[in-house]
């Protein structure tokens, strides 16, 4: 097994070279992530389909391209999976809700289409919380997702199997999605890249819709390489999505190892003043201080109006959420009950028995900023907190190319613990909204160990509008300079 | 006063229009193939007038 455990090691970038080099075939990659997911998945729970089948035929026909010399790319045989959110013709896609229990799309999503277009092999669909409403995973109507660090703990949300799989190694690349941190969260607490790109930089369509102004379709990578190399191919234009820009998708390799000479980082002090655990924020200020010795300058910036991201995002997501549930009727997919009881019976018994409790919660919220009375006070006036936002950051941006901080408050927390008292969940997204309500982009990359729990502490990093390239760059700086994290011990253990 | 950030988007023509011609797409049979209750490439609910 220990053949397969050192192909399962492999960064995508080394994967890719070695496919390439034909020194490995698409088929053995393939076939050694499903095995590792038969093995270890009904502890880590990051998978809700696995699509074996599909992916040994697909790994076939890379086989059968390298083979002839006809590789379509860097993804080409590489075996990946996605969020449970993005629509694929190939297997169910449930948005870890019993509303969606065995819909079968008959649409691909543009993302997914491009990473097929490209040859990647998708091995499965990922656990998530339940229409990407949560920070833990615990709100999937199916099952929990276990952090591999720690089966004890969650591995964050809503993204939770798309960074839980990169780190027990059953896959070598994933697809999430961020509407107010739902990459960066669980990459941080996983020990893995993941990027949220720029609003309208990566096509929507497809994609389960949470908030329309604010989800984001991004990759996640246990290197910062292998996240830039999915984002290359899933980034660009769409003209199915009529909110994806228009702006040519930079070339992410090419700066990457250019180093954090020259780069200004600027520091929201307010953010690592109270709230942040101790051994957080210690590891975010070793980091900073990585920066400086790198040639980095660091300021300090203000971001005043920060504070008032969680109510404002908490605020426009369930508004807009209200909007976008309302699909889930049974008419046209999914559950239908109560139809010989008539319309009416057949809306209030599908929409009770299909969503779970923390849908509900955000499509009654949501109803409610929006009324009539009621929309001037909450969903206009978050809308103009966005504003405000945006102008924080711009200002900032006169003075640094970067603003770094802690992604979480803590490390992952323990399953169950914030369960009480749903606020008590909301507020793990503190330093996150910020980026998905002043529409910029962000990533997390891991920058050590807490000293004292030994598990995964992130580093979030946020960029101008679509300068994901320079957001890449100085995520690789620190990677190079810290060395990567070592792979989570228990899942072998038990092995 | 603030204006209200309704386009996430900051850059003004970055999501042009489309010119409004018909291009293939979903097949009704297809469309309908997921529905708890379909006739033809119909959704079939309960009824709605009374």
């Amino acid at each position: 097994m220990s053949g397969a455990g050192e192909l399962l090691d492999l960064s995508l970038t080394e994967l890719s070279a070695a496919l390439a080099a034909r020194r490995v075939s698409s088929r053995q990659a393939t076939e050694a992530a499903l095995a590792r997911i038969e093995a270890t998945d009904a502890r880590v729970g990051a998978f809700l389909a696995v699509t074996a089948e599909r992916a040994r035929a697909r790994a076939s026909e890379a086989d059968e391209r390298a083979a002839r010399g006809a590789r379509l790319g860097p993804l080409d045989g590489v075996p990946l999976a996605v969020k449970d959110l993005f629509l694929t013709r190939g297997a169910p896609t449930t948005a870890g809700s019993r509303i969606l229990e065995g819909f079968v799309s008959p649409y691909d999503a543009t993302v997914v289409e491009r990473l097929e277009a490209a040859g990647a092999v998708l091995v499965g669909k990922l656990n998530l919380d339940e229409f990407a409403m949560g920070s833990s995973n615990e709100n999937s109507a199916f099952k929990p997702c276990r952090n591999p660090w720690d089966l004890g703990r969650t591995p964050g949300g809503s993204s939770g199997g798309s960074a839980a799989a990169l780190a027990a190694r059953q896959a070598y690349g994933t697809l999430g999605t961020d509407t107010g941190g739902s990459i960066r969260e669980p990459a941080a607490f996983c020990g893995v890249v993941g990027v949220k790109p720029t609003y309208g930089r990566v096509s929507r369509y497809g994609v389960v819709a949470f908030a329309s102004s604010l989800d984001q379709p991004g990759p996640l990578g246990r290197t910062v390489a292998d996240a830039a190399a999915l984002l290359q191919v899933i980034a660009g234009r769409d003209d199915r999505d009529m909110t994806s820009s228009t702006r040519p998708v930079d070339d992410y390799g090419a700066a990457l190892e250019q180093g954090a000479r020259g780069l200004t980082v600027g520091v929201p002090r307010a953010w690592l003043a109270e709230g942040v655990e101790a051994g957080v924020a210690q590891r975010v200020k070793e980091a900073l201080a990585v920066y400086e010795r790198l040639g980095a300058k660091l300021v300090d910036v203000e971001l005043p109006h920060t504070k008032y991201g969680i109510a404002a995002y908490y605020l426009i997501a369930p508004a807009e959420a209200s909007s976008n549930l309302a699909r889930y009727d049974g008419v046209r997919f999914g559950l239908r009950r109560g139809a010989p009881d008539g319309l009416k019976a057949m809306y209030a018994e599908t929409r009770q028995a299909g969503f779970g409790a923390e849908p509900k919660r955000r499509i009654m919220l949501g109803t409610y900023a929006l009324s009539a009375g009621y929309y001037d006070a909450y969903y206009l006036r978050a809308q103009k907190v966005r504003t405000l936002l945006r102008r924080d950051f711009e200002r900032a941006f006169e003075r640094c190319d970067v603003i770094a901080g802690p992604v979480t408050p803590a490390v992952a927390f323990r399953l169950g613990e914030k369960l009480q008292d749903p606020l008590a969940m909301y507020l793990e997204d503190v330093f996150t909204v910020t980026c998905n309500l002043a529409a910029l982009p962000g990533l997390s990359v891991p920058c050590g160990l807490h000293p004292r729990e030994r598990l995964p502490v992130g580093l979030q990093l946020i960029g101008r509008p679509f300068d994901e390239a320079t957001l890449l760059r100085a995520a690789r700086a620190l990677e190079r300079e810290q060395g990567p994290l070592p792979a989570p011990g228990g899942l072998e253990a038990r092995g | 006063g603030v204006e209200p950030m309704t386009h996430a988007l900051a850059e003004a023509g970055a999501t042009p229009l489309r010119p409004d011609e018909v291009r293939p797409s979903l097949p009704p049979e297809e469309a309908v193939r997921a529905a708890p209750a379909r006739e033809g490439t119909f959704f079939k609910v309960p009824r709605i007038i009374e």
